[in-house]
This record gives C-alpha cells, sequence and structure tokens, in this order.
C-alpha cells in the first residue's frame, strides 16, 4: 500500500468519525433552528472539528517520509491521482454546496430568513466533505489506474 | 483519431532478468511497487522519462519495452 492510499484510509476513518459525531451535535438537541444560539453546541462542535483537524495533522506526521529512506514513497503516477482527485474534489464540494444553497432557499424563502445555524453546517460540511471527497477519490483513482493488488 | 494505447513487455522481462521482482524492479527505475503493478496491468502510461529508466534496467530500448498501438 502506497503512502496515499494508507494517508487516504486514515482520513476517510478520521474524518467520517468527525462528520458522525458533528451530525449528531447539529442535528439533535433541537437541531438547526437552535443551533446557532446554543453556545455550548457550538464550542462542542467546534473542539470536535478541532480534534479532527489535530488527528489529521498527527496522522499526516506519523505516515511521514522517514528520512534515508531508500524506497520511493510517491511517483508520479502518485502525483497524477492526487492532481486528478484535487480537481474532482473541487468540483463536487462546489456543487454539493451550490446544491445545498438551493436546497435552503427553497425551504426557506416563504419565511423570509434562513436559520444562523445552517450556515455553521455549510461551512464545517465543507470542509469535511473535501477532506471525505479527495481521499476517497484518491483509493478509486489507485484502483482504476491499475495495481489491483496483485504480487 | 483512433485511440492510442501503449503496451508493455515488462512482465516478461523481469522473469527473463533473473525473475526481478517487481519491488526490485520499482527500486531500480526509481518509482513505486504500485506503479510497476499498474504497467503491467495496462491502467497506467508512464512518462517518457519512467519509460526511459524502466528500458534502462533491461539494457534494451524503450521500444522493447513499450509498444505503441493505434
Amino acid at each position: 500500500m502506497t503512502q496515499s492510499q494508507k494517508r487516504a484510509i486514515l482520513t476517510l476513518v478520521i474524518w467520517g468519525l468527525v462528520a458522525v459525531g458533528f451530525a449528531a451535535l447539529f442535528f439533535g438537541d433541537g437541531g438547526p433552528v437552535t443551533f446557532g444560539a446554543d453556545k455550548g453546541r457550538i464550542v462542542s462542535t467546534a473542539i470536535l472539528i478541532g480534534v479532527g483537524f489535530t488527528a489529521y495533522f498527527v496522522m499526516l506526521y506519523l505516515t511521514r517520509s522517514r528520512p534515508g529512506a531508500t524506497r520511493v514513497v510517491a511517483d508520479e503516477r502518485d502525483l497524477r491521482i492526487a492532481s486528478r482527485a484535487n480537481g474532482g474534489t473541487l468540483i463536487v464540494v462546489l456543487v454539493v454546496v451550490y446544491l445545498a444553497c438551493i436546497g435552503l432557499w427553497s425551504a426557506y424563502q416563504d419565511g423570509g430568513c434562513v436559520p444562523v445555524g445552517w450556515l455553521w453546517f455549510l461551512g464545517y460540511a465543507a470542509a469535511m466533505l473535501g477532506y471525505l471527497t479527495h481521499a476517497a477519490a484518491t483509493l478509486l483513482l489507485n484502483r482504476g489506474m491499475g495495481d489491483h493488488g496483485q504480487g | 483519431m483512433a485511440r492510442a494505447e501503449i503496451s508493455n513487455q515488462i512482465r516478461r522481462l523481469r522473469f527473463e532478468h533473473g525473475e526481478m521482482t517487481q519491488q526490485e524492479l520499482a527500486e531500480r527505475a526509481g518509482c513505486t511497487r504500485q506503479t510497476i503493478g499498474a504497467l503491467e496491468q495496462g491502467g497506467y502510461v508512464p512518462s517518457l522519462a519512467l519509460a526511459f529508466r524502466i528500458a534502462r534496467v533491461f539494457q534494451v530500448g524503450v521500444e522493447d519495452v513499450f509498444e505503441f498501438e493505434e
């Protein structure tokens, strides 16, 4: 398994857990309508996201290339996969955020305003979606560009 | 324009050169084992530089390793 594949799997685990925790905090106990006024949930969510980022950067550090290593860690194929994953991630995140905005507008246009809690959701969800999409794209592209694990 | 395909003889050449493993070839060509695997399965087209490095490992020309088909 390459370094990029290892990192992608660990990224899916870390941000998947954070996403589940965030969803539980955001949609529970009053949901998006009360989220914006609930300082406790806002702080808890911020702590959760902070833990997620910390875990992510610790993971990057632990999976770094060791000095003096002789084996190639990331070659041209890995760079090509990363480039395609970046492009795909950008498109996915843009489309999802766009559709979410359209959805919120449709749902709240009669009410006159969108609860501010949804803005928190959009911000955090876009970041998590970016990490998750990039990791998934990396794994799919690794599979699609050959090497099905056969020695 | 017809789609170009690039096939290769890497697997055969590996076995002809002392049953070289994918890892050994990867280390000598300066890439990962996964890239060698991807090349052999036809799932990846290498850059010119990598193609030359692989050919150099086998001490043959690039066209003896890779074949351009249309």
